[in-house]
């Protein structure tokens, strides 16, 4: 249970701007002047450069449902980290678990869902997204009381923006994990691989 | 024992059948429920190389959130219109994720697109059914094993992501990881929402286990 995999060898070196196309000149420096105010090195976004034009859309998708989501932050960083748990993508996991403890998560929750296991002491409304995600990712559909418990606490919208989230990190995760993008800083991976 | 078999049968094809006809979750939106926000979203998307708006399709299910569904489909009008992945694989790619995830509607709106742009019918009906297709050209065994791969164990191997690199470059393998994650998504919504098919038609995909 208690094993890290090797991420294996990067499969995208770095891109600096002296490489970059003047496509992804302007991607990125659209990227930067947006609300997250630059471009991370270690994130999927400097791996998605790689299509400059794809990037410019996705990057809007992300900056609405990180900025502008119905969802208070403490739940929305939650989803995030949920996420990055299903698909063991530890570069998601490094960038969002402080923004969810900063979030007010409690960090007993986050330290027993990074071991995969149903975190003990989750507020009434992170279990709702807990139990709406994990089954979503599991079963690929939600049961008639999960998805009411979203609607009922959240709106209707909420859950749609919920699945969104969700699932735009879960494309964030399958670019990081096909890259085999390195931790900033040669950290050790802080999801261990569940078995 | 005979009588029991067939008794489980039935009942087995029945549960089969209502897992198919679950209730829709969201109610459909008419043009006169909708605000000017709303209406400006669907005009852009008639406008574009779309077309038209599909009502029955994910987008009008992001447009309770206006923004949200004009930023996502700007996302998915670049991979279908504007990717560097040919139609007939970034179709079959769309197929591939549909079937993962069992979204019969989304593969009852691209089966036809990716026939049109070429794929062999044979090979869309063994992906129907679950079965790894028989007769692939060279580039569709590319973008199959990388697809299957990336779905099931959340990474590719050296010679799937080389072979996807080497035939389509970097731009190419993003564009392809877009495509599934990008359906993966309205996959992912069109389940939750129970969206129905138009017109009553029958699901196209068998329920695998």
């Amino acid at each position: 249970m208690n094993t890290y995999s090797n991420a294996g060898t990067p499969r995208f070196g770095p891109l600096s701007e002296s490489d970059m196309s003047e496509a992804q000149i302007k991607a990125a420096r659209e990227l930067a002047a947006g609300p997250r105010g630059k471009m991370s090195t270690s994130g999927p976004n400097i791996v998605l450069l790689r299509s400059p034009d794809l990037l410019s859309h996705t990057q809007k998708v992300g900056a609405y449902l990180r900025y502008q989501s119905a969802l208070p932050a403490r739940l929305n960083e939650f989803a995030i980290c949920i996420t990055a748990r299903q698909w063991g993508a530890n570069v998601e996991w490094m960038a969002h678990h402080p923004l969810a403890l900063k979030a007010g998560l409690n960090p007993a929750v986050a330290e027993d869902l990074r071991h995969g296991r149903r975190p003990a002491a989750m507020q009434d409304d992170e279990a709702i997204i807990y139990q709406f995600c994990t089954e979503l990712h599991q079963t690929k559909n939600v049961s008639d009381p999960t998805f009411k418990a979203v609607k009922d606490k959240f709106g209707e919208c909420a859950v749609v923006e919920l699945i969104a989230l969700t699932g735009y990190y879960t494309m964030l995760a399958m670019v990081l994990n096909v890259a085999q993008q390195p931790l900033a800083g040669g950290v050790a991976p802080p999801l261990p691989v569940l078995t | 024992m005979k009588w029991l078999s067939i008794l489980t049968g039935c009942l087995l094809a029945f549960a089969v059948s209502m897992a198919h006809a679950q209730a829709p979750r969201f109610k459909p939106l008419t043009e006169n429920d909708m605000t000017e926000a709303q209406k400006k979203v669907v005009s852009a998307v008639a406008g574009s190389a779309r077309g038209r708006f599909n009502p029955d399709g994910p987008t009008s299910l992001f447009l309770c959130s206006p923004d949200l569904a004009s930023r996502t489909q700007a996302v998915g009008e670049y991979l279908r219109f504007n990717s560097s992945l040919p139609l007939r694989l970034n179709e079959f790619a769309i197929l591939i994720t549909a079937r993962k995830w069992n979204a019969q509607i989304e593969w009852f709106i691209h089966h036809p697109i990716a026939l049109k742009a070429g794929l062999a019918p044979a090979v869309a009906d063994d992906l129907a059914r679950g079965v790894r297709p028989a007769g692939m050209r060279d580039d569709e065994e590319v973008v199959y094993q990388f697809c299957k791969e990336l779905h099931e164990t959340k990474k590719v191997s050296d010679p799937t992501f080389e072979a996807v690199v080497d035939k389509f470059g970097e731009r190419g393998v993003i564009d392809l990881i877009a495509v599934t994650g990008y359906y993966n998504m309205l996959a992912m919504v069109l389940n939750v929402a129970q969206q129905p098919l138009p017109g009553n038609a029958p699901p196209p995909l068998p329920m695998l286990k």
